[in-house]
């Protein structure tokens, strides 16, 4: 067994320093320099645009942000804000005077709204919430900002870790018990008016709405995607609402078939754009853009060339700026809502837009943007799209270039599955000769994708240093995905690990088929649904030498009752968890497990409520009973998914050295 | 909702101060009063017994024990030692010279030998073993000490709270994983040996077995309970081995159908006894003692005259002394190998010995022992059974029989369950008129019972608390309990969640024809098994107003994948979890959920590795999406069971409090 991933304490191996080193390569810590960028907004006047800015001080926790500013004209950047902790979010005033952002430097965790001015650097904090603020907005007028508000045990969504939010404080003592019951008030989350004049912050009054994304719908009423209860599984029925800032009073404006997201208002609040899509996570909704006449509730379908669409921003009373995936494309586009035409500004197959799903800031009417832009082989960068032509305003690489030139080629391939239906992804080669050693990354949701993303974060920063070590790495999107449509991703609902399994499995024979992967050396990892794969796919084919399950879910029912998201597993496998030999168990890797065998490195971590670290350990101690080779990584302080240094580096360590191990890319040294 | 057990710091309420208050009294912290006793062990010559005595300093922790001795006659007891931390298991040496025992004192779960000089009260610390010591026994020549070592890391018995004990220390930084493989080192069981005069240590059991039990067989042999593999899942197909430790001979006495423990060979090592029982938890075993022919390896049942034997020991070449269970009684008694024949000693249903089992300490070929006693209605007491006649030496009541001067009777019961088998019980009632409001208390095991139990100590306080405040109190042993012979504990075997759980249900209907309980005011509460079959019987039955479920099963299969009891899971349901119809499913409470309408308080201990603390969970989870009242309860300091000092009071307070709010007692 690979002695590296048996070991606690692997920081003295060359391969967990050959990875630390990479990340200072790519990182600079201490140097100041910033290493990503997120959360653009462009100023009213398109000069300049503030940014979220990563500066890594030492690889330790998760690398701090500060509030940015780049002058579009020239390209320089400032740093506007210091901290301590995060300081996020930044959205200029209509009259482009004050940045609004969001910080947690008084109390980790806990972000309250700050408001700045740009040019003094003067930034003051506004009395705040009960609660941390998730999101904001500011009033047409300028007057008043919307604030999302979660309570202090909200929920947190996967996509931001999904760890507990502690009711402990941290003055009772230690042998005193932890409480749960139905009513905890804390769990909610609501809107709140902060007005700028009054220096107050109000909530609007809406008891039994959970508010999980608000927006302002004119200057008297907000538009917001809410639920009756406070639980992650709730947002999963989401409906649309309007909500009067000062009564509270609410009118349901739709009620969608499948989830909601993104819900943006005409200045005059007469035309409310939002996406409905088939989802997986809350913050991924990427899918088809809807209009609502707020006043007769008329909701009308625009057509958007097949663009999943995951950002709408109002550029006049007629214009629509929005951004989504088509394929392997990024496409910037503006729809006129008064002719329902859709002209595309912009896109690009190597190229796509940093964070969860693809978003802009629109500068203008006429579809221009600014973006941070990155790719497999590019690092994050400021890029300006006027007129339809892309031009880098600033990049952020510090090292990676010359970190991926292991990489050989980037190519997106397509494949038909066994029902016919045709299936894509992401081929990343290594130098050498085929056929290559191959990893399989399945990534999350199920609905999610893989598209061009900057492999140096946490989450992916194995991937490049597989490369590095001679491994091929393919991403497929698989049915379920983004970018190919609402019924493309309707087809994993009620049918998680059925037809998507044989998509994967597929992909890998065609792979081999055409020679670029050898049979004998597949391995397959991934996180939550990826990590879901890893280990479902061991218990239905032999095929693979070595599997990394990363929080995964391996007993569909454990998972149902110990998540926060539990609708989404009712959803997803269309079935409730008492229904005896039902879905739940027939999908549930653990009642397999005595048909795998495959050598399986099993990664969690302790404060996941989204996978809980239960789940790991089922399947670890299942493959153990049934005499396959199986360890077990729990993370103490780490939720779903890897995020913190040093963690991603010893994380990224032991699944090389698992591959290595099991389907070796060289002979042995 | 109920607002007075769902507030997180309970410690203003009035229910928490009466519970704090009432241990105060029983237990007399920082007066030095010896309040608890255990592990008596008396000298050669029966004139003095040493024993575990429980001191508490303040209500905080686990009750810490010292070393202390009596005299006999007197009953006159002194300290001999004083920790820090926890001084427990003296013996002394065959001549009565010296007293070997276990201390962590020098760091905390970290138990090492000490010999004690009783007369000048000098204790020195012998070699340290890789790991902590468990166990000790002199060899009868009074040279060599057997230890039971346990590698750090360990998991610990679910009877001793199911936590891992500690690695060695490591100074990890915060981040780094655990990595677990399934086979590290450090959770193997050893057994070793300390020389006094050489004083020095050697392993003498093979690496490749993991030893849960040994004593000596002779003085250069040794007769041991061992598995190929250290889990707590491989202790449930143990056999019984015999091994010399100056060679590496060893020779399989006796693969059992069953379960095996309390291994004890005669002087001479040529002949043992082991106890072979239907066995539900490490450290719990009660069944059959079998002879065995170390030669011939020939084996014969003793017939103990329905007795279930907890306890043996050799008192010379062919007498075995024992102690065990027959129904409500407990039983010391005497076998006579030459004449296959069994002479009982003294039997009481009155009263009965802790800690977990019936334990006696003889000195004499006469079977004449000395005893720990208690009941319900009496505290703690050294008494010596002497030609069959009980005499009371000391007792540490500090105010138990006032506190119980609330309980009106104390009964024993049986009835008939759906399939005609008699089922015993004990009914405790308060002085108040009947019917009473009702809490049934379902014992842990399954295999293990009730019987008149001090109601001081953490795990049957709340039922003092209760009995206090106006509740009957109802004790069941259902099929499967100890005392009633092995036939009737093999009836839960593959069935549990199956007739058991009419065997409450009849108990609870009897109660009610009787007159005792009120049937619109029914409780019901338990742990471990107990917490399986509260979560479990509210599912199968509307009847209940309040339940309390503590370190319960609710899902059977993340029970088999999560805990460390796998093999447990599988020999008690007779099914495997792949099954997708099978029992693992049927018979988890979570697949039954929406039945339930009865309001439940779910208690678990967030270190818990027998009923890791997702099974509470799960269930709440799923009691709240049934519309069902469910409040979750997670001590973060407990393991299986609430043990440690405050949270036991917390933990009666809110059960009370539950009760209170569900089914006043007034």
């Amino acid at each position: 067994m690979s002695w590296v991933a048996m070991q606690t304490d692997i920081r003295q191996t060359e391969l967990y320093r050959e990875i630390e080193a990479f990340y200072k390569e790519v990182r600079q810590p201490g140097s100041g320099q910033i290493t990503e960028a997120t959360e653009i907004h462009a100023s009213p006047d398109g000069l300049s645009a503030v940014f979220t800015g990563t500066m890594v001080d030492t690889l330790d926790g998760i690398p701090p942000t500060r509030v940015c500013r780049i002058d579009l004209r020239t390209g320089a950047v400032q740093v506007l804000t210091f901290g301590p902790n995060a300081d996020r979010l930044p959205k200029y005033s209509p009259d482009g005077r004050l940045v609004a952002f969001l910080s947690d430097r008084h109390k980790s965790g806990d972000f309250q709204l700050y408001l700045l001015d740009p040019d003094t650097g003067a930034a003051r904090r506004t009395p705040p919430v009960n609660g941390w603020v998730e999101h904001l907005q500011w009033s047409a007028d300028g007057r008043r900002i919307l604030l999302g508000v979660a309570g202090a045990s909200a929920d947190v969504s996967a996509v931001h870790g999904a760890i507990a939010r502690s009711q402990t404080d941290t003055s009772s003592p230690s042998w005193m018990p932890d409480i749960a019951t139905a009513d905890v008030k804390q769990r909610w989350r609501s809107a709140w008016i902060y007005d700028l004049t009054s220096d107050r912050a109000t909530p609007i009054d809406t008891p039994g709405i959970n508010i999980w994304e608000a927006a302002w719908c004119g200057s008297e009423a907000i538009a917001a995607v809410a639920s009756s209860g406070p639980g992650e599984g709730f947002w999963y029925r989401a409906n649309l609402l309007i909500i009067d800032i000062g009564s509270g009073e609410s009118r349901e404006l739709y009620r969608p078939k499948h989830q909601l997201g993104w819900p943006a208002a005409s200045g005059s609040g007469a035309r409310l754009a939002f996406v409905e899509a088939v989802s997986s996570d809350r913050w991924i909704v990427a899918g088809s853009l809807r209009l609502l006449d707020t006043a007769s509730g008329h909701v009308t379908v625009t057509d958007t060339h097949e663009i999943d669409v995951s950002y709408v921003e109002w550029r006049s009373e007629r214009h629509l700026l929005v951004a989504g995936l088509r394929g392997p494309e990024t496409v910037v586009g503006t729809c006129d809502t008064d002719t329902g035409e859709f002209i595309e500004s912009w896109k690009s197959p190597a190229l796509s837009t940093s964070g969860s799903v693809i978003s802009v800031s629109g500068c203008g009417a006429s579809g221009d943007c600014v973006l941070i832009g990155e790719g497999f082989v590019r690092a994050p960068e400021i890029a300006a799209v006027r007129n339809g032509s892309y031009r880098t305003l600033k990049s952020f690489d510090v090292g990676y270039a010359a970190c991926v030139k292991s990489i050989e080629s980037v190519q997106y391939l397509a494949w038909a599955a066994p029902d016919g239906l045709e299936i894509q992804g992401w081929l990343i080669q290594p130098h050498g000769t085929c056929p290559f050693p191959i990893v399989m990354n399945v990534h999350g949701g199920p609905v999610a994708s893989w598209r061009p993303t900057w492999l140096a974060r946490p989450r992916s920063a194995a991937m490049p240093l597989l490369v590095r070590h001679g491994y091929a790495i393919f991403m497929p999107n698989p049915r379920g995905s983004s970018g190919r449509g609402v019924d493309f991703a309707r087809r994993v609902l009620g049918d998680l690990g059925g037809a998507d399994t044989h998509d994967l499995l597929s992909g890998l024979d065609y792979l081999i088929a055409q020679g670029i992967a050898d049979p004998k050396r597949l391995g397959v990892t991934g996180v939550s649904y990826g990590g879901y794969m890893s280990c479902w796919l061991t218990t239905q084919d032999p095929r693979f030498a070595a599997s990394v399950p990363v929080s995964p879910a391996t007993n569909r029912v454990s998972q149902r009752l110990l998540c926060t998201h539990t609708d989404f597993v009712d959803l997803f496998l269309a079935d409730a968890y008492d229904t005896l030999g039902g879905r739940f168990f027939e999908r549930s890797p653990i009642m397999y497990a005595h048909k795998a065998t495959t050598p399986t490195l099993n990664i969690c971590g302790a404060l996941d409520r989204c996978t809980p670290p239960g789940e790991a350990r089922q399947f670890h101690n299942a493959l153990l009973e049934n005499g396959v080779t199986s360890v077990l990584v729990s993370y103490p302080e780490e939720g779903h998914g890897i995020r913190k240094f040093p963690t991603a580096i010893d994380y990224a360590t032991r699944m090389i050295s698992w591959f290595e191990e099991h389907m070796p890319a060289a002979p042995r040294r | 909702m109920d607002q007075k057990s769902m507030k997180r710091d309970m410690r203003d309420t009035p229910l928490y101060q009466e519970a704090e208050l009432l241990l105060h009294t029983l237990r007399a912290p920082g007066t030095g009063q010896i309040s608890d006793a255990a592990e008596l062990n008396v000298a050669p010559n029966g004139s003095r017994a040493v024993f575990a005595g429980t001191i508490l300093d303040r209500l905080s922790g686990l009750p810490p024990t010292r070393i202390c001795e009596i005299d006999l006659s007197t009953g006159a007891t002194r300290v001999l030692t004083f920790g820090p931390n926890t001084d427990r298991m003296p013996r002394y040496s065959p001549d009565g010279q010296r007293i070997a025992f276990l201390s962590d004192r020098g760091n905390v779960g970290d138990f090492q030998l000490y010999i004690l000089d009783p007369t000048s009260g000098a204790a020195r610390r012998a070699p340290v073993v890789p790991g902590w010591i468990e166990y000790l026994h002199w060899s009868p020549d009074g040279r060599s000490i057997l230890l039971g070592v346990a590698g750090y890391g360990a998991d610990v018995a679910g009877v001793q709270g199911a936590v891992t004990s500690r690695k060695a220390a490591q100074k990890a930084p915060p981040w780094m994983p655990s990595v677990e493989k399934g086979d590290e080192d450090y959770r193997w069981r050893q057994a070793w040996v300390y020389e006094l005069e050489r004083n020095t240590l050697r392993q003498v059991s093979s690496a490749r077995q993991n030893v849960w039990e040994a004593v000596w067989c002779g003085n250069r042999a040794v007769l041991a309970v061992v598995s190929p593999a250290p889990g707590e899942g491989f202790w449930y197909s143990a056999r019984l081995e015999l091994s010399r430790i100056d060679s590496a001979e060893r020779f399989e006495l006796y693969a059992p159908r069953d379960q095996i423990g309390l291994p004890a060979a005669s002087p001479s090592g040529t002949h043992v006894v082991v106890v072979e029982a239907v066995c539900s938890d490490r450290g719990s075993v009660a069944g059959d003692l079998w002879l065995i022919d170390c030669d011939s390896r020939r084996r014969r049942r003793i017939n103990t005259n329905g007795v279930d034997v907890t306890y043996a020991e050799w008192r010379s070449e062919t007498r075995v002394l024992f102690a065990g269970h027959r129904g409500f009684q407990t039983v010391v008694a005497l076998y006579d190998c030459e004449t296959d024949s069994c002479t009982e000693l003294w039997s009481s249903q009155d009263i009965t010995t802790p800690p977990r089992y019936a334990v006696v300490s003889g000195w004499n070929e006469a079977g004449d022992c000395v005893v720990i006693a208690e009941s319900f209605v009496r505290a703690p007491e050294i008494a010596v059974i002497q030609a069959g006649q009980y005499r009371a030496v000391r007792s540490f009541d500090l105010g138990y029989a006032e506190a119980v001067s609330a309980i009106g009777a104390v009964e024993s019961t049986s009835w008939h369950a759906s399939d005609d088998l008699e089922i015993q019980g004990w009914v405790l009632q308060p002085k108040s008129h009947a019917p009473h409001a009702l809490v049934m208390n379902i014992h842990g095991g399954p295999i293990s019972h009730w019987r008149p139990t001090w109601l001081a100590r953490s795990r049957v306080f709340p039922m003092l608390m209760l009995l206090r405040h106006g509740y009957a109190v109802f004790f069941p042993n259902p099929r499967g309990s100890t005392g009633r012979g092995q036939e009737f504990a093999r009836r839960v075997l593959g069935d549990m969640c199956g007739a058991d759980t009419h065997d409450y249900l009849s108990g609870i209907d009897h109660l009610v024809n009787l007159g005792l309980a009120d049937g619109t005011r029914l409780g019901v509460t338990g742990g471990s098994y107990g917490g399986l079959m509260t979560s479990w019987l509210i599912t199968q039955d509307p009847r209940f107003s309040a339940a309390v479920s503590v370190s319960p099963v609710t899902n059977h299969v993340t029970e088999h994948l999560i805990s460390n009891i796998p093999h447990f899971v599988s020999l008690f349901l007779a099914d495997s979890y792949a099954n997708a119809r099978g029992k693992y499913f049927q018979r988890s409470p979570v697949m039954h959920a929406r039945k339930v309408r009865t309001p439940t308080l779910n208690i678990c201990g967030a270190l818990d590795r027998c009923t890791p603390p997702e099974e509470a969970a799960q269930f709440h989870n799923a009691l709240l999406e049934a519309g069902v009242n469910s409040a979750l309860v997670t001590y973060p300091e407990e393991g299986h069971g609430v043990r440690k000092l405050p949270a036991s009071i917390d933990y009666a307070a809110r059960l009370v409090a539950w009760f209170e709010q569900h089914m006043p007692a007034r």
